[in-house]
């Protein structure tokens, strides 16, 4: 950790408001894109990156001086949005209604010239499968391929350990893949003529 | 090998060791599925990695100040978007209160502690007078953001000084020093109202309102920061140079305790040892506002003082004038702000950035 960091969370850690401030601006958008991707909307992305920052001030002066701030700011985050959803007892499900019909109601041709259009159904059946992921799998999913983070990384926020992130991982990938290829065959036919994914 | 999609995954991710990942790049050379599964996990990749990422808004981080705000009043309820107006409306009438106060305050005849004014006097800033209430400065933004002071030296041992300098003009705004005392047997935690406490090695910081000697101030009155200073002066850079007129206190030389408690800021200590402490403010003299802390202070803390019937400033405070900085450690606690009544709408506080 950079010194520099090291010295604003030793000061936000004995309360100094600017070096909170300091860190939320850094973090604000890694954490509420993040969040974005797990919870797949927007409203919960910006209620629950205020949740996970109140939490964050709360806990900082708890913590020790050899925090490692980025994970345990996504470790919040994660644990913020897995009790969201055990709230709402949605964790393993979701529509599959929702699934289909978002994507399909809009499908264009295989095709149409439209390019912007068929990017932004690729990235919204990427995402509504994503949702459709069971929760672990998601989390790791983002982590690794969204925010780049190795296995070691990802087992230090997940509290887990590396072995088992990587079983998480396969497990995900192959679910995704099942998943997707459910989708066919509009699906196929976007992402054919994208030619970006499967 | 055999087909094994768990180890592409792994592949995938760099987690094999260099035998196995060159074992299976041979195999992939060979097997047809396994290159079809390995293709599906770096669409995936990409795929995901191909979703858009937004910034997150100012409005975001408005609501997340708010919330913190309400966590350090006492307000547990959920913050969100519904809570923003609350807060929004919080926050304004808060403004407008404490502009309220400066200007009332300046043409009243006494203030509302018992304390007695004197004559209204023109609230002034180091280098000019101004007609209203003095100009609320931000640190980079209009939003909020405290100006931090920056202590040149870090030391604080027998006699020392802390001078706020004026971030424009240089001028001195308060001061610390140490005060030698003959005797102490508890912590000088005060309570308003009562005399202030004595102590060995209590350390009395020293600010002075306002910064350039208002109307009211005798002509004998010592230039702020004149006092005496040693070679563990520090000196530090405060916010831009606002002040307002404080009260006519007593006879001069004579502390005032003011009617409320005053509480310090909270900044934890480094060693994380005894008890948060508050201090007592006093005004010895017309334009000087004494804050008495104690004996284990150090240069890490931040004093805050806000006018009594004005809501404390707390995370990022909208107002942030004026500052005092004095050697006090506050080791636990919840964070709370001090108080003060002799303040003319002036809400102050800070942050001192300093380290020993």
């Amino acid at each position: 950790m950079a010194t520099v960091e090291v010295r604003v969370v030793e000061l936000a850690q004995r309360g100094d408001s600017l070096a909170f401030e300091s860190i939320f601006n850094e973090f604000r958008g890694p954490i509420y894109n993040y969040i974005l991707r797990i919870m797949g909307n927007a409203e919960d992305a910006y209620d629950l990156t205020q949740d996970t920052f109140l939490k964050a001030y709360r806990a900082l002066p708890r913590t020790s001086a050899d925090l490692h701030l980025s994970a345990w700011l996504y470790r919040i985050a994660t644990n913020t949005c897995r009790d969201e959803l055990r709230r709402r007892k949605i964790i393993r499900w979701q529509p599959w209604d929702t699934l289909t019909e978002t994507f399909f109601s809009k499908q264009v041709a295989a095709d149409d010239p439209e390019k912007e259009t068929l990017h932004g159904e690729l990235k919204e059946a990427v995402q509504l499968v994503l949702n459709k992921l069971p929760y672990k799998y998601r989390l790791c999913l983002v982590l690794r391929e969204y925010e780049g983070m190795s296995c070691e990384q990802i087992a230090d926020i997940l509290g887990t350990s590396r072995s088992a992130v990587k079983s998480l991982l396969f497990r995900a990938r192959e679910e995704f893949r099942s998943i997707y290829q459910g989708l066919e065959p509009g699906l196929k036919t976007v992402i054919g003529h994208e030619g970006t994914a499967l | 090998m055999k087909c094994d999609r768990g180890l592409l995954s792994d592949y995938r991710d760099g987690e094999l060791s260099p035998q196995r990942k060159r074992a299976l790049e041979e195999h992939l050379g060979v097997c047809d599925e396994c290159r079809k599964t390995l293709r599906d996990y770096e669409g995936i990749a990409r795929a995901i990695r191909a979703l858009p990422r937004y910034e997150a808004s100012d409005v975001l981080a408005k609501d997340v100040y708010a919330g913190i705000k309400a966590e350090r009043q006492g307000i547990t309820s959920r913050f969100g978007r519904e809570g923003l107006p609350r807060f929004g409306a919080l926050a304004a009438v808060t403004l407008i209160v404490i502009l309220a106060a400066a200007t009332t305050l300046r043409n009243a005849p006494s203030l509302p502690t018992g304390l007695q004014a004197g004559a209204p006097a023109p609230i002034r800033t180091q280098d000019r007078d101004v007609s209203g209430p003095a100009p609320i400065q931000f640190q980079d933004r209009d939003v909020s953001g405290p100006a931090p002071i920056r202590t040149q030296d870090r030391e604080v041992a027998g006699q020392a000084q802390v001078r706020i300098l004026d971030r424009e003009s240089s001028g001195q705004v308060a001061q610390v020093s140490t005060v030698k005392e003959p005797e102490r047997t508890n912590p000088p935690v005060v309570i308003a109202s009562q005399p202030a406490p004595v102590g060995r090695d209590r350390q009395v910081a020293e600010a002075a309102l306002p910064m350039a000697v208002a109307a009211s101030t005798p002509p004998s009155h010592e230039p702020v920061g004149a006092g005496p200073r040693t070679g563990n002066e520090v000196v530090a850079e405060g916010p831009k140079a606002i002040a307002a007129q404080a009260p006519a206190a007593g006879p001069q030389g004579s502390p005032i305790p003011l009617a409320s408690p005053v509480a310090l800021n909270p900044v934890l200590s480094p060693d994380k040892t005894g008890p948060a402490q508050a201090v007592a403010v006093s005004t010895p003299e017309p334009g000087r506002v004494v804050v008495q802390v104690p004996a284990v202070a150090t240069l890490e803390s931040t004093v805050a003082l806000v006018p009594r019937t004005l809501e404390p400033p707390v995370f990022t405070p909208t107002l942030r004038l004026f500052s005092i900085v004095a050697g006090v450690e506050i080791t636990t606690g919840t964070p709370t702000t001090a108080t003060m009544p002799v303040t003319r709408g002036l809400v102050i506080t800070s942050t001192v950035e300093s380290a020993r």
